[in-house]
């Protein structure tokens, strides 16, 4: 039935679009449109995904690829741009999630193997990635590159794959209410890589471009990169000040003031060459910790969040550009192993070091595979600073991303199966044995 | 996006602080009825304007124009979710006919003395057609009123007689004949139908706009109907707001009318719209404060064509609407008292009126449209400020309450 009342939906935009073919220049109405049109294409594909166990932000990634420009072009990507601030703003609530999901009473426990787990992640992921690619180009070399710029381009190719998306990782636990030790673990490690990817990106890219130009490696650099992450995190702490200020004197407006803050914190960012993400994060963090009303505050946001991911997942799907995986698909896939290979190599070592059990040591990389928005930013500025190669870069990282996009929400909802820390897997496993037993008593 | 957090932030620290107030102190009357109409909001709104500090110029009011069409339709919205015809046939017909018939009145008699307007200004080269618009448009503003006002005075003197009940109805409802006519002549009055056989053009649009509005509701009527969890109904909700400005905007018909109409049809169809109006009220007060703070950056100052038309306004509203009690109460006399005063008890405007000078400037946009939104701007202000002191002086005489 929802189905089709959607394709009624459609239909009736499609011939509003149609009546106001001969009249209308300005594209803002048709996007306003599109963008009401695909919150519903995004909650009705995440209603039928979730039926066949995929996690409902596939869903909503589905709904954004069918309305975009590669299938009904709906909206296209001029459209999609519009909707900027709207996507800011849904990734600053992801974001402030994120953070409050990280509960210390709750993670003191499982503290080490987080630690242990991101830090080997990310040196094993770099590792890897760098050295599988490098030995990979060096062979193949279709690119026609020289020696040092096959070096360069691997150093960047193994610090992007570092990133994950806290967005995807938060977006599917939230969804599927998944409550355990490994959902901490996966939350925890995807927060703290998130930190160390700033860190480790720009020191790689201090290194990389000290190698092409062939001068020696600048420590002021790195030094700025401390300084920027430093001072996001001041953000949030600022932030989070001013939040917990207001849950204790204020206490009323709380839409008008979420909204106002995570806006603001995004515009600062910019203004000021932050990272608003780690300020939100840190934000979240401290909020839910050290406020009286901070959980309550967090959990507000997350009743919300329902509609901040079909927004901001069902923009991102329009976004996603297939003509880098039809050209690039074979590199593309090439890396996407490499990384799946890095993560996994990397959380055994660190599951191991903090004697976690064999289902985290096999399939805990499982959580770690999406990529997203951190990744693409990544990939922007690598092409930026390198315009030689910077244009294929960037297709090959794109693709690899879009990739890591599509099967990471998946991959992440099987481990969290598996674990038997979703809902449903825990309705089906607890509960349901539990009411036949009573029934059988009875 | 710096324009849009700072009118959030002004929105923010302007309830802050009138909370903080409210919370302190028992304010005299005539400021609380300030505050209470939101005149606040409107004079930020000129001090952050072209006319004040110039923050919100021209440009950047310009990017307002997406953002003011998802606030109309929620307001639409939000208002057509208020009217059931079965909760209707629960209260007295006569208050309902009384609404109708006062809000007609006021609406044909502004009509009759806006149509001169193109004379006030010849330079502006009106031509009829241009100016039959911007005449219907003032006339359907003027039509309507605001109950709240109304229900702070009740309230606070508590009044609970005939009077106060029909006052409350009768400010409650007449807005529905005001957006309705208002959607109407827009959809006549189509700016680029404004051509030859433009009576024909301008009604297959109205028709388009209800079939639409029908269409659109019953569609998200099925999905209302589903066991939804407050989170997919906010989902719901939101998709339908955004939806149905985009659709408004696609056809250049109005936002506020289309989503009356898919309101009323919702909470026709099903019993159980109060969770979805609930849902919406939750954004009243930032989408509220933003709307009049832009109504009060378009204000035009104090140039001499501006303020001589909004003091018309102002002056054939208060004629008209005591003229429409006066015929209301001969048609339907439930009333004995003085007509007069119940038509001046309803000369507050409330958001809506500003509602639809936006609405009219985003469908005509131009010099003309922003002295509409000036002149509504000011009769707000002065009515906001008016209207508490009649229905207190009314409730006075007609209620005995002191």
């Amino acid at each position: 039935m929802r189905v089709l009342v959607l394709f009624f939906l459609m239909l009736s935009m499609l011939t509003l679009k149609y009546l106001m073919g001969a009249t209308g220049a300005d594209p803002m109405p048709r996007a306003i449109l599109a963008f009401g049109f695909m919150i519903f294409a995004g909650y009705i594909a995440g209603c039928y995904v979730v039926k066949i166990g995929l996690p409902s932000i596939s869903g909503y990634l589905l709904a954004g690829i069918i309305c975009g420009p590669e299938l009904l072009n709906l909206v296209d990507h001029g459209t999609v741009l519009q909707f900027g601030i709207v996507e800011d703003l849904a990734l600053a609530l992801i974001a402030f999630t994120a953070g409050g999901e990280i509960k210390l009473s709750k993670f003191k426990k499982c503290a080490l193997s987080i630690l242990s787990i991101s830090v080997l992640q990310a040196v094993l992921i770099f590792a890897i990635v760098m050295g599988g690619s490098y030995l990979a180009m060096y062979h193949i070399n279709s690119f026609g590159l020289l020696t040092r710029d096959l070096i360069v381009v691997s150093i960047m190719l193994g610090a992007v794959a570092v990133a994950c998306s806290p967005a995807t990782t938060i977006a599917v636990i939230v969804g599927s209410r998944s409550k355990g030790r490994i959902t901490d673990i996966t939350i925890g490690v995807t927060v703290i890589k998130d930190v160390l990817v700033f860190l480790g990106f720009t020191m790689a890219l201090a290194i990389a471009y000290a190698i092409k130009v062939g001068g020696t490696l600048k420590g002021g650099v790195i030094g700025e990169a401390l300084i920027v992450i430093a001072l996001s995190l001041i953000g949030g702490v600022a932030v989070s000040v001013v939040v917990g200020l207001y849950l204790k004197y204020i206490r009323r407006e709380f839409v008008i003031f979420v909204v106002t803050v995570s806006l603001g914190i995004v515009f600062l960012s910019k203004l000021l060459g932050f990272h608003y993400l780690l300020s939100c994060l840190m934000a979240g963090f401290l909020v839910e910790n050290f406020t009286s009303l901070g959980d309550r505050l967090v959990g507000a946001i997350e009743r919300t969040s329902m509609a901040v991911y079909i927004i901001f997942f069902a923009l991102a799907g329009a976004m996603i550009d297939f003509t880098a995986i039809r050209t690039m698909w074979p590199y593309a896939l090439g890396i996407v192993f490499l990384r799946v290979l890095g993560t996994a190599v990397g959380t055994y070592a660190g599951a191991s070091i903090g004697k976690e059990g064999r289902l985290l040591k096999r399939y805990g990389w499982m959580g770690f595979v999406s990529q997203a928005g951190v990744g693409l930013g990544l990939v922007v500025t690598v092409a930026r600073v390198f315009p030689e190669w910077g244009a294929t870069f960037r297709t090959v990282m794109i693709a690899a991303i879009t990739i890591n996009q599509l099967i990471g929400p998946i991959t992440l909802k099987l481990l969290l199966n598996k674990a038997s820390e979703t809902s449903e897997k825990h309705l089906e496993e607890v509960i349901a044995p539990l009411v036949k037993k009573v029934q059988g008593i009875s | 996006m710096e324009s849009i957090i700072f009118i959030l932030i002004l929105v923010l620290f302007a309830y802050m602080g009138a909370g903080l107030v409210f919370k302190s102190w028992r304010l005299p009357f005539f400021i609380s009825s300030f505050l209470h109409a939101g005149v606040g909001f409107i004079l930020m709104g000129v001090a952050v304007g072209p006319l004040g500090m110039d923050w919100l110029n021209s440009t950047r009011l310009d990017l307002f124009i997406a953002p003011t069409s998802i606030i109309l339709s929620w307001a639409g919205l939000m208002f057509g979710l208020q009217f059931r015809v079965k909760s209707l046939r629960l209260i007295s017909r006569a208050n309902f006919k009384i609404a109708v018939i006062q809000s007609l009145v006021v609406f044909f008699f502004c009509c009759l003395f806006l149509l001169p307007l193109r004379y006030f200004k010849p330079d502006l080269f009106l031509s009829l057609s241009e100016e039959l618009p911007v005449v219907f448009a003032l006339a359907a503003i003027a039509s309507i009123s605001a109950p709240t006002a109304v229900s702070a005075v009740v309230r606070r003197m508590r009044a609970h007689g005939t009077t106060a009940r029909t006052l409350l109805y009768v400010s409650a409802s007449d807005a529905i004949v005001g957006i309705s006519l208002f959607g109407i002549s827009l959809s006549f009055f189509k700016m680029d139908t404004m051509v030859e056989g433009a009576f024909v053009q301008g009604f297959i649009w109205l028709l388009i706009t209800i079939g639409l509005g029908f269409l659109l509701g019953i569609l998200y009527h099925v999905f209302l109907k589903l066991r939804l969890s407050s989170n997919e109904r906010l989902v719901i909700a939101i998709g339908i707001v955004v939806m149905l400005a985009g659709a408004a905007s696609t056809i250049d018909v109005s936002p506020l009318f289309l989503s009356m109409i898919v309101g009323i049809v919702l909470n026709n169809f099903s019993d159980d719209q109060d969770r979805l109006l609930s849902l919406l009220s939750n954004a009243e007060k930032p989408l509220f404060g933003m709307m009049l703070i832009l109504a009060g950056a378009y204000w035009m100052g104090f140039e001499s064509f501006c303020v001589l038309l909004s003091l018309f306004f102002v002056v054939i509203r208060i004629v008209a609407k005591m003229l429409g009690s006066r015929v209301a109460f001969w048609a339907v006399p439930l009333m004995k008292g003085n007509p007069n005063l119940f038509g001046l008890s309803l000369l507050e405007q409330g958001g809506l009126s500003i509602a639809m000078s936006l609405d009219f400037l985003n469908r005509y946009p131009g010099m003309i449209s922003q002295i509409v939104v000036s002149a509504v701007v000011i009769a707000f202000v002065i009515n906001g400020v008016a209207s508490s002191y009649f229905i207190r002086l009314l409730l006075n005489r007609e209620e005995g309450i002191a």
